[in-house]
């Protein structure tokens, strides 16, 4: 009997002892550096390891030294100090993140590469490491290798337009409803509508910018009306303005009428739903544009007067368009430098193709920089996972010439329910991703992680992307 | 089509055109067959005795002047009895009426909700009672009832007619009404029982987490002649329908997550208590129904997490019912002669929307937000006195109904929105105070005449009336006949009258003004009992139905250009039927037969749109059956259900390749449902043993082929959808205790 009950005694403890290291959880932990890669500006800068969840007991992470072109104590030295090229960084029971500093010594000159990728090689609570198991620190001046950003469009009302650049990380913003044209840098003298407001522009007849107009109701754009001759090709081909190229003989270029679209609501519309061109129409106004030299002359006035305003608008090759706003009668900054931008989120008026093409108006939209030589196009996770997809894989036949490669393609709006009813709710597109060619040349692949809050308050953008090699 | 899946995503205008039809050539061999059965028999008709007879003949209370047999009705009752309720081990109605002619029951895999479409009428135009007084639902009082939401353990019997009873029952009988009579008091001093009933939803079951699992327990008992008790609970938890769904935990963004059928766990408790002495009856019901279904979105959300890998959730939801239902009503006579009876009720069904975060890794719920979804709560009364002249010849009665409703739609439950988008909650209260007579004439035993008018009163509406007209003739030779007139209404709902959604993008609007739906059905029966010497019986019915809808209301598109829909009062639906039921009985042997054809035409129109849908008839067959043999020396019944449903058409909007609208035909491909139990009494009838499948044919989701199945047609181009119907063939078993004792 007495045996027994010591035998079952053992398996008792047996039992407790299996269920201890169960619960053992260290390596649920995973560590990675919070940013790929970063251009070095100051002489000492902080860089950041981050732990998936709070470290359960005290210990350190051993980093690998990999230089290019640089030497420690020469170039650079770390703190804590760093031997045999490996640093040793200690962090305490609880941290969620731990830093280590990076001291720069000697800049890189003229066109001299010179940089240090740290790599994670273990930890002593033996971690996953996952996510960024390196990063490169740039004496000179390089591309980004990739990070994540949240494009701040401004949620549900989406009443800004973010343009971002990816080899920077630098996002620009600007509010949609602060212009009405753009009239473009190039050497064609072309002037494109705000698509992010529901602009259509219809031509007329008269040269004469004094006669009195009349509002004319099917050029509104809503569900289903609007004519789609009369909004820019989607496509974003400067050559398919509906405002006629602008002639050098001013008899040529008519008066048009320009419907100025809708602002954004001016409330948050129900939890969930979007309310881009919820808000007030933004009125009429008729223009004529004239060329002055090699700049834009600008003829406007509201529909009803008998008399017009006049602006002079340079031409700057800096930028793609030089915008002007007719309602407070000035020249605006909307867009950055033209190599500055790769992609920029935007709601936008696109057209649904059919017997009879429609003005459709899209929030959450995303255009690429065509005129700047930015173009994107749209993998599917069946044919590469987006962590397998190197330079190799890219095909550039696919970037071809239309802005619209990525628009609303990220995202879907309801999915199939059970019985066939669609789920009308934010649904992020997890199967598929993007490559980007931007200005520069450099490749990256981009995907989107989020495009609502938790609680599915819409306008919320966030996306990853990594230089392809 | 994308302007078409935004315009889904923006507003949930879903237009249902609804008609059914089959062959022309069909029908005419089936009104050859009705009449051949009709009349074959009569050469071989023979009285009998009163024992037998009573077999197929019940009493019936709905619709009556005072409780009659079936026989001495004017109106056409249907009785599903309280055997073929156990023989199909049906927990809830929805577990019956998929085997009753002319009855469809629809299911929801968003909501969870199964309901009635009777001559393709939702459940909005069909009343269902619970001891003759209409069963609050979360959104209709008697209409637009959750099936599944009625339980059966304490059911007598049900019955049901169909056609407008506008007279006797009010607004929204319009397709017909249901009655469920139930039980009073018992045979014997204690009446106990308890079951416990283990099935399988389609292929899948688990004693965790798959299958239906339902446990029920019951106690009547007569204190003394005078007063009773019934006592009943009943636990139903249906672990839902996987199909090719993959259940709540799973994180994949494919549109899997979640479940074909929604999970739903309900529990029942019921208490009626009753007095009766000579000429006084009174008893209180007191009945309690709680649900809670899950509703597992089949989205799943990343959270960025950068540089680590994204984690998921999804928005989950689940609805929790609750309503709690007191009848008292006291009948008998007054000065010993009138006979009185009054039914006062209050009822109240709340449903609570409860949505949460889901987070996949953790499987841990968060931001639990819990606010009511839908409400419904009524003061509800009616009375009726009779029996005012010694006359026999003539009866009288003379009637009230007051319901009080207090409807409540959270901003949530439809497309209710202010002028700046946001949404807002809908409460309103509707009033009607109805007044209704009835008189029953016999010119003779045999012939029976019964005119009826009510007028109703109404807060919210212009004051409706119905009125009804029917004739019973007696035949010699067990030969009835009888004809019917009856008119009824249905009134808007709330998504018809509050409905608003403006801004620069859409106009979509309700319509206060809306008048109420009116509806009139016509119906001519023949009936005929013969009682057979050898002790058979047969039993025919031949009904031919017609019902007209007008004013039927759709959202249509009012003005192009900009675009404005509302709802108005504006389609047209007619319907005719014609149905036989036969039904024998000898020795042990017990089969029933029915077939209808119903025709109907729908003209639905697209106001601006300026097309309007053929009108013409769409045919389509129902076939059902029955067959159970009692083997009185082993104590066992078999039985077998069988129901045959013929191919539906019906003509659907949509838009052709140019963006015009036009109207597709659409075809519901046949389908059949077979149930079949075999029942065993042991220990004198103290255990009771059932074991049986449901829904033989595994039928799961019938397909609608879409604008003719070709390319050409329509703006999904010709595709095909699925309706939810079954999940497809499943088995049960049944274990009851029963302890009867005096």
């Amino acid at each position: 009997m007495k045996k027994n009950f010591a035998l079952i005694l053992s398996f008792v403890l047996l039992a407790f002892t299996a269920c201890n290291s169960d619960d053992d959880q260290h390596s649920d932990v995973a560590v990675a550096f919070a940013e790929a890669s970063y251009n070095l500006t100051n002489d000492a800068t902080p860089v950041q390891i981050k732990f998936s969840k709070a470290a359960p007991v005290a210990g350190t992470i051993t980093l690998d030294i990999t230089e290019t072109a640089v030497a420690y104590n020469t170039d650079y030295t770390t703190s804590p100090a760093g031997a045999s090229k490996k640093v040793v960084v200690p962090f305490a029971q609880g941290a969620t993140s731990v830093e280590f500093t990076f001291n720069k010594i000697k800049n890189a000159t003229g066109t001299e590469v010179k940089n240090v990728v740290f790599t994670i090689s273990g930890t002593s609570l033996g971690a996953q490491i996952s996510g960024n198991k390196t990063i490169q620190l740039n004496f000179n001046e390089a591309a980004s290798l990739g990070t994540a950003l949240a494009a701040e469009v401004g949620g549900p009302l989406q009443p800004n337009q973010v343009y971002v650049d990816l080899s920077s990380g630098k996002m620009t913003t600007a509010i949609r409803n602060s212009w009405d044209l753009g009239f473009y840098s190039g050497t064609d003298f072309r002037v494109v509508l705000n698509s992010s407001v529901k602009m259509a522009a219809k031509q007329l007849t008269t040269i004469n910018i004094d006669e009195v107009q009349v509002a004319d109701e099917t050029m509104i754009i809503s569900q289903g009306t609007g004519i789609a001759s009369q909004i820019d090709d989607p496509t974003g081909d400067i050559t398919k303005t509906t405002i006629a190229a602008v002639s050098a003989t001013d008899a040529d270029n008519k008066v048009y009428l320009l419907y100025l679209g809708n602002k954004p609501a001016a409330t948050a519309p129900v939890l969930g739903k979007e309310g881009a061109v919820g808000g007030d129409a933004r009125g009429w106004k008729k223009i004529r544009v004239l060329r002055s030299g090699s700049d834009y002359k600008v003829q406007y006035a509201d529909i009803a007067a008998t008399t017009h305003e006049e602006i002079v608008i340079s031409k700057n090759s800096a930028y793609n368009f030089t915008f002007l706003s007719l309602i407070d009668k000035k020249v605006v900054n909307v867009e950055p430098q033209k190599n500055q931008w790769d992609i920029n989120f935007t709601t936008f008026t696109n057209i649904i193709p059919g017997a009879t093409p429609t003005p459709y108006f899209y929030p959450d939209f995303v255009n690429s920089n065509l005129n700047g030589n930015a173009k994107a196009y749209q993998v599917l996770t069946s044919a590469f996972t987006y962590d397998a997809f190197t330079l190799a894989n890219v095909d550039n036949t696919k970037f071809t010439a239309d802005q619209r490669n990525i628009g609303s393609n990220w995202r879907g709006t309801s999915v199939t329910g059970a019985d066939g009813i669609p789920v009308s709710q934010f649904v992020l597109r997890t199967d598929r991703f993007f490559v980007i060619k931007d200005p520069a040349g450099n490749v990256y692949k981009l995907r989107f992680t989020g495009g609502a809050k938790a609680d599915l308050e819409r306008g919320h953008p966030t996306f990853q992307y990594a230089l392809l090699k | 089509m994308q302007i078409y899946k935004f315009y889904l995503e923006q507003i949930k205008i879903v237009i249902y055109l609804q008609s059914y039809s089959d062959s022309i050539k069909i029908m005419k061999i089936k009104i050859t067959l009705f009449i051949a059965v009709l009349f074959c028999q009569s050469s071989f008709a023979q009285q009998d005795s009163i024992a037998s007879k009573e077999k197929l003949s019940e009493v019936v209370v709905t619709g009556q002047l005072e409780p009659q047999s079936i026989k001495k009705s004017v109106f056409n009752v249907r009785v599903i009895s309280k055997e073929d309720i156990k023989q199909l081990a049906a927990n809830n109605l929805s577990d019956v009426l998929n085997q009753y002619l002319n009855i469809t029951v629809q299911n929801s895999g968003s909501d969870g909700r199964s309901t009635v479409s009777m001559f393709g009428l939702d459940s909005q135009y069909f009343k269902i009672l619970v001891d003759n007084i209409p069963l609050v639902s979360d959104t209709g009082m008697g209409t637009n009832v959750d099936l599944t939401q009625v339980n059966l353990d304490d059911v007598e019997r049900i019955e049901i007619i169909e056609g407008s009873m506008g007279v006797t029952h009010g607004a929204n009988a319009v397709s017909g009404i249901l009655n469920i009579i139930t039980k009073k008091g018992g045979p014997h001093k204690w009446d106990i029982s308890a079951t416990v009933q283990e099935e399988t939803v389609g292929n899948e079951y688990s004693l965790s987490d798959k299958g239906r699992h339902i446990q029920s327990a019951k106690v009547g008992h007569n204190f003394n002649d005078n007063w009773f008790i019934n006592v009943g609970g009943n636990h139903n938890n249906f672990e839902g329908f996987y199909d090719d769904k993959q259940g709540k935990d799973y994180s994949v963004n494919d549109g899997l997550r979640g479940y074909s059928w929604l999970p739903k766990e309900q529990w029942v408790g019921n208490a009626t208590l009753g007095y009766q002495k000579t000429n006084f009856k009174i008893f209180y019901k007191f009945d309690y129904y709680g649900e809670n279904v899950d509703y597992y979105s089949p989205i799943a959300i990343p959270q960025d997490n950068y540089p680590f890998p994204e984690t998921y959730f999804s928005r989950d939801k689940r609805y929790l019912t609750n309503r709690f239902y007191h009848h008292l009503n006291a009948n008998g006579k007054l000065f010993s002669k009138l006979n009185y009876n009054v039914s006062m009720s209050h009822q109240k069904q709340e449903r609570d929307a409860e949505l949460f975060d889901y987070q996949l890794e953790t499987k841990e719920e968060s931001n639990n937000n819990r606010f009511t979804y839908q409400s419904k709560e009524v003061l509800y009364s009616t009375g009726t006195l009779s029996n005012f002249f010694n006359n026999k010849k003539v009866d009288f009665q003379l009637g009230y109904e007051i319901t009080n409703e207090n409807g409540f739609y959270s901003g949530a439950a439809g497309t209710f929105l202010d002028n700046v988008l946001q949404s807002v909650d809908v409460r309103k209260r509707l009033e009607n105070y109805d007044i209704f007579t009835v008189a029953e004439i016999s010119l003779s035993d045999k012939f029976s005449i019964r005119p009826g008018l009510r007028y109703s009163i109404q807060t919210a509406f212009k004051d409706q009336y119905a009125s009804s007209l029917g004739v019973r003739y007696l035949f010699k030779k067990g030969l009835e006949a009888r004809a019917s007139l009856g008119k009824s209404y249905r009134t808007p709902n709330f998504d018809e009258l509050y409905t608003y959604f403006v801004d620069s993008n859409h106009n979509v609007q309700g319509n206060a003004n809306l008048v109420p739906e009116n509806s009139t059905s016509y119906e001519v029966s023949f009936k005929r009992l013969c009682n057979f010497k050898s002790g058979a019986q047969v039993a025919n019915n031949v009904a031919v139905t017609f019902l007209d809808v007008d004013d039927r209301i759709d959202m249509v598109l009012t003005q192009i250009t900009p675009s404005k829909y509302k709802y108005i009062n504006i389609n047209k639906y007619k319907m005719w039927n014609i149905s036989t039921t036969e039904q024998f009985a000898y020795k042990n042997w017990n089969l029933k037969i029915g077939a209808a054809l119903v025709g109907i035409s729908q003209k639905l129109d697209l106001a601006e749109l300026n097309i309007t849908s053929d009108d013409k008839y769409l045919y389509s067959i129902q076939l059902n059956s029955s067959v159970s043999y009692n083997i009185p020396k082993w104590n066992t019944l078999f039985a077998l259900y069988y129901k045959y449903n013929g191919q539906q058409q019906q003509f659907a909007a949509g838009t052709d390749g140019n963006g015009n609208a036009e109207f597709y035909l659409n075809e519901i491909k046949p389908y059949s449902w077979m149930d079949a139990s075999v029942r065993k009494n042991f220990f004198n009838n103290q255990f009771e043993v059932t074991v049986g499948a449901r829904n033989l044919f595994n039928v799961t989701d019938v397909q609608i082929t879409q604008g003719g199945g070709g390319s050409t047609g329509g703006a999904h181009g010709g595709g095909v959808s699925a309706m939810m119907l079954g999940y497809g063939r499943s088995y049960f078993l049944k274990l009851t205790y029963n302890l009867n004792f005096n």
